[in-house]
């Protein structure tokens, strides 16, 4: 406590204090707890599903997907732009292929997890 | 996990109290009050983790107090002294010492309220604030002597 001259300040917000009964408050923030549990089961849950069924289509459908999918190589700065001469038979021009795939497939993935651990948190 | 659920437990029962008179000195009213207890006990269970020892209640009054200010905008404008005291309240001096605190600048109450009310040091007062160690101590004695003065009556000033 401070150190304050004595006064009946204290004694009168003590007073106030005690007169706060429980009435059921430690109840429904006991059921508050549950019920936020149950809603962060289903966060996570939901959050870490999303992002395993995205990185498991993604890489599942690599093979198939990639002649087919719009160019992706622009948005690594024309890095990756030297796997666009791989040729797989019926594939488009400047279609994506399997490595782009794989490393938007292993963003979205690292993505969703940090997302998901970040929310465990609030 | 169903003991750390008990443990909890048995501080919000130690607490509630303390919690909630803050929380209705705040909102200067008992309902939206004790929501705002019931959050900040919600969110202290949340970020239990975070919690770094210590005073349990001054940690849970610091969150009850940022829960305050997220909810202020929310909350009416009117006071519910007279609701607060239709619940709580019997005593005329009750009601008086309601009424003084509303009657405190927002910073001044703030401060009151975790000092001379929860009990909380001045230290641990500025950090709840997120003010000056300055700050906080003269809100305190600014506080405390308006309301010295109100209660002149009960305080024998």
């Amino acid at each position: 406590m401070p150190p304050q001259p004595e006064d009946q300040l204290e004694t009168m917000l003590a007073a106030e204090e005690r007169a706060i009964s429980d009435d059921g408050f430690s109840q429904r923030v006991e059921e508050g707890l549950g019920a936020g549990e149950r809603s962060l089961v289903w966060r996570r849950t939901a959050i870490y599903g999303a992002g395993l069924a995205g990185l498991g289509f993604a890489i599942g459908g690599i093979v198939e997907m990639a002649p087919y999918l719009p160019d992706l190589s622009a948005w690594f700065g024309r890095v990756s732009g030297a796997v666009q001469l791989s040729s797989v038979n019926g594939a488009v021009a400047g279609a994506s292929d399997a490595v782009q795939m794989a490393v938007v497939a292993v963003l979205a993935g690292f993505t969703c997890l940090v997302a998901a651990v970040s929310l465990q948190n609030r | 996990m169903a003991g750390d659920r008990a443990a909890f437990g048995q501080l919000v029962a130690r607490h509630q109290a303390g919690v909630r008179a803050l929380a209705r000195r705040l909102t200067r009213s008992a309902t939206d009050g004790d929501d705002v207890a019931q959050a900040a006990f919600l969110v202290a269970w949340r970020r239990r983790s975070t919690w770094q020892g210590g005073s349990f209640k001054a940690w849970v009054c610091a969150i009850a107090y940022r829960e305050f200010l997220h909810s202020r905008p929310k909350l009416p404008s009117s006071s519910g002294i007279e609701e607060q005291a239709g619940m709580e309240c019997s005593s005329g001096e009750r009601f008086d010492l309601m009424r003084a605190m509303a009657m405190l600048e927002d910073d001044e109450r703030a401060a009151v309220a975790l000092c001379l009310g929860a009990g909380l040091s001045h230290t641990e007062a500025a950090l709840a604030l997120q003010a000056p160690l300055g700050s906080v101590k003269s809100w305190v004695l600014r506080g405390r002597a308006k309301l010295q003065k109100a209660l002149a009556a009960y305080v024998g000033a």
